[in-house]
């Protein structure tokens, strides 16, 4: 007998969208690149409905390609700095979220945005995302023995930075 | 693990991502809308703003974007109502499969209906004629809107007719975004400020503007009008008409609101000795950067004049070739692409 597994996109966009572009931000930085993240995610889901295993393992699916993508775009912007005649660059907040954010914050986001991407992405879902190490773990498709380790070093690394005391 | 440091994450994360809200979503997708309607009116030659009541001759309109620079029109316009830009704004854009499309279309439709939230990014203009003489006008309704993918309509806004002017509290503030325009009448003795809608009805804003105050721009989050009187920028709070006294700028000139809100204000600078910058200023007048005058690698002076990138994060400014004019060979202003703390980000 055949299971008639219906994934309702409709209602996982309407309930999530805005949680997996906020996720997405800490990322990439920048909205616009967030938002394209997360409809490519959103896109791929239609595209693949049959691979998810459940309709229950949709989120799950959508935050592990919203991970795969915001990395994408990272190494596409490592890839432009390299071949681009630059004096220098940065992943610049806009003019106005700069004036938004406290000066603390943008110490810890610069900061964060320092580390590679892998502990970066591992804080991101560990101290926002709040998810377990078994659930980081899969989204990123990596073992949880290293998601210990990338978070162990992403937090050492960010403690040396800020100068906090242990 | 240190605790310090966790916390401090966790309160960076939290604001950062708490930057991020529908309302900013809906108006980046209606940027993007109305950029894609821009591109394909350019491919079109359409040019379909609807004649103003009583202002059919615009030699002296400065039609003023928000946040950008000021422009003239010679023209004469004299449309008929109406607006293909207007039905193609409710139309969905988003280049998807048709299940995501209807998705989206959804979740656009439900967002409009419960938070009434658009992206304004309509012009805020200064007109040299007088008031007009208001004249019931046959009906005039709004275009009816475009089918979604899946046959249902989207939501339409209200609009008053053309010919016909409502108070500030008539504005459908949901519905206001590309096709609105604030006009002022110049002049020393107006004191109005108005609200159009795409259809040439409108709305009285205020009365009570200061006198000879002109009409320099429309924030980008579509909240704010600039004014400025004898070097003091003003701003009026268009949904509750009231005015906050801004900064006194001696020997600037208004360029443009930051983006992507417009919490901030470029201004060209020119002091007695002839030097020029450009400078950045909190809306409460605090001097935030003054721009480099020269870059290090580039041949010439900023020039007094720039525009942001659409999110905020940088800015373009011209080069002039200041000194470097020969009787042979004049050198080509260029461009550079600056920081929001100055510094270069490349050269074009």
């Amino acid at each position: 007998m055949t299971q008639s597994l219906t994934i309702d996109i409709a209602g996982l966009y309407a309930a999530h969208r805005l949680q997996l572009v906020r996720m997405a931000v800490l990322l990439v930085d920048d909205i616009g690149s967030a938002e394209d993240v997360v409809h490519d995610a959103f896109t791929a889901l239609h595209q693949n409905q049959g691979r998810v295993r459940e309709p229950a393992a949709a989120l799950g699916y959508l935050r592990m390609t919203v991970m795969n993508n915001a990395r994408s775009v990272l190494r596409k912007r490592q890839t432009a700095r390299r071949h681009l005649s630059l004096v220098r660059l940065q992943d610049a907040e806009p003019a106005d979220s700069e004036l938004m954010l406290a000066a603390a914050h943008q110490q810890v986001l610069a900061a964060v945005r320092k580390l590679p991407t892998r502990q970066r992405e591992v804080l991101t879902l560990r101290y926002w995302a709040n998810l377990s190490e078994a659930e980081i773990a899969e989204t990123l498709g990596i073992s949880r023995g290293a998601v210990k380790s990338n978070a162990s070093r992403g937090m050492d690394k960010l403690e040396t930075m800020l100068g906090d005391v242990r | 693990m240190n605790r310090q440091t966790e916390d401090r994450l966790r309160a960076a994360f939290d604001a950062k991502a708490e930057q991020v809200t529908d309302e900013r979503l809906d108006r980046l997708a209606a940027q993007r809308r109305q950029l894609l309607t821009e591109d394909l009116d350019d491919a079109e030659g359409s040019d379909d703003f609807p004649a103003i009541p009583g202002f059919t001759d615009f030699t002296d309109f400065e039609p003023v974007g928000p946040g950008g620079a000021v422009t003239r029109l010679d023209i004469d316009i004299d449309h008929p109502a109406g607006s293909s830009r207007h039905a193609r704004w409710f139309a969905p854009v988003l280049a998807a499969a048709a299940v995501i499309a209807v998705a989206v279309g959804v979740a656009a439709v439900s967002t409009v209906a419960d938070n009434g939230k658009r992206a304004p990014a309509p012009p805020a203009t200064q007109i040299d004629t007088p008031a007009p003489s208001l004249t019931p006008t046959p009906d005039n309704t709004p275009p009816a809107p475009e089918p979604t993918s899946n046959g249902s309509t989207a939501v339409t806004a209200p609009y008053l007719p053309r010919g016909q002017q409502g108070s500030r509290s008539q504005v459908p503030w949901s519905a206001v975004g590309p096709g609105w325009r604030l006009l002022k009448p110049a002049g020393d003795l107006s004191t109005t400020l108005y609200l159009y809608n795409p259809v040439g009805g409108r709305y009285l804003i205020s009365d009570q503007l200061p006198p000879q105050a002109q009409l320099l721009a429309w924030s980008p989050d579509g909240e704010r009008a600039l004014l400025s009187t004898a070097g003091r920028y003003d701003q009026l709070r268009l949904r509750s008409g009231q005015l906050d006294t801004g900064p006194q700028l001696e020997d600037t000139s208004f360029l443009t609101y930051t983006q992507p809100r417009g919490l901030a204000m470029l201004f060209h600078h020119g002091d007695s000795a002839g030097k020029f910058s450009l400078r950045r200023y909190a809306l409460d007048g605090t001097l935030q950067l003054t721009y480099p005058t020269t870059i290090k690698g580039v041949a010439g002076e900023v020039a007094g004049s720039g525009l942001y990138t659409a999110d905020g994060s940088a800015l373009v400014v011209g080069i002039n070739p200041v000194g470097l004019i020969t009787a042979t060979a004049p050198p080509t202003p260029g461009l550079v692409l600056l920081g929001n703390d100055g510094h270069l980000i490349r050269r074009f």
